[in-house]
């Protein structure tokens, strides 16, 4: 595949992710979104396109979507987190990508969602608060108080895990889908249009 | 790579078990400190308390009582020599100074509102604020 396609599917599902994190963020829990959201687009995509470092890409055109919607909790923060699940994701599967991308097993299918889902909660939570308060003059990094919370944040991942969990077998289905059979002329217009959909979105309802 | 399978299997275990674990110490030990009021120095408050005798201040779209108040309300001697740790009711806390207080405000949800600071200091449902001296 050429790489302008690949460029291009990093802005359209990036895209998607950032316009779902801005719509569902009010409503839904960052477990919830991170389990569903982040670990369905990249895991579809990777299987999909097969291709390493895309997902660290998409949590990057994600995050820069989220950046634009100032409503909602801690933007720094969120714009972090979505960022930095990119980069986890992209480590997982680089210590067990011949494994998960086969994934012939129900067991090595559910025990990838988990893995993935919950190491990127997790770890994105603990970095993006103590990467935030670094951007701001008024605000200080707090250990001690990260420290304390850090088991309820351990406990939070629960949910994403479990959810990752049924998300990553469900999404093994895609990898049937033959992306690289779509016409240029269809591919270019569909993701152009999605891309351009997606922006115009989140700039008119949230600025 | 079968070993690697294994690993794979053995870590999303692992993790759940961490998980699991962390939940149950939370609820066991930890706990949650769900109020009805406020507590701000060792003295307790209800919000219907605070927001009756308190002038409302509006800090960008959100309308509350001035932290700062909120402070001498309870008493605090020499408030901008103090510190304050801002403890939410599952658990979630960080540490504001005087310079802070002054410009925020508690919001009748119990959410303090902070505009210097970013919004992971905008803490919601917050149970106590606690006052130690500045080193």
């Amino acid at each position: 595949m050429s790489k302008t396609k690949i460029l291009l599917g990093i802005v359209v599902f990036g895209s998607i992710w950032g316009l779902l994190e801005c719509v569902l963020g009010g409503y839904l829990s960052g477990a919830v979104l991170t389990g569903v959201v982040a670990l369905g687009l990249m895991a579809a995509t990777r299987l999909v396109y097969n291709q390493k470092g895309m997902q660290l890409g998409i949590g990057l055109v994600a995050a820069s979507l989220r950046a634009v919607n100032p409503l909602g909790g801690c933007v720094v923060c969120s714009v972090i987190a979505i960022a930095l699940e990119g980069a986890i994701f992209e480590l997982v599967w680089f210590a067990f990508s011949s494994d998960i991308e086969k994934a012939e097993s129900l067991s090595i299918m559910i025990s990838a969602g988990i893995v993935t889902a919950y190491a990127c909660y997790t770890v994105a939570y603990v970095m993006s608060q103590m990467v935030t308060p670094l951007l701001f003059s008024a605000a200080n990094l707090q250990v001690g108080n990260l420290a304390v919370f850090i088991p309820t944040i351990l406990s939070k991942g629960v949910m994403a895990g479990l959810i990752g969990g049924v998300v990553f077998p469900a999404v093994v289905s895609v990898k049937q889908i033959e992306i690289f059979s779509i016409k240029s002329r269809w591919y270019y217009s569909l993701g152009s249009i999605a891309t351009a959909a997606c922006w115009i979105i989140v700039i008119a309802l949230y600025r | 790579m079968r070993e690697k399978k294994k690993f794979l299997i053995l870590l999303a275990v692992i993790l759940l078990a961490i998980g699991i674990g962390s939940t149950l110490y939370v609820t066991l030990f930890k706990g949650s400190e769900k109020t009805e009021g406020l507590v701000v120095g060792g003295m307790e408050f209800s919000v219907d308390q605070l927001f009756g005798t308190l002038e409302l201040v509006t800090v960008g779209e959100h309308q509350g009582v001035a932290l700062a108040e909120v402070i001498n309300k309870a008493r605090i001697e020499n408030p901008e020599e103090q510190k304050y740790t801002i403890i939410a009711e599952d658990g979630y806390q960080k540490i504001v100074g005087w310079e802070s207080i002054r410009g925020g405000i508690l919001t009748r949800e119990k959410r303090v509102v902070f505009p210097d600071l970013p919004k992971q200091y905008w803490i919601k449902n917050i149970a106590r604020i606690e006052v130690s001296r500045n080193e």
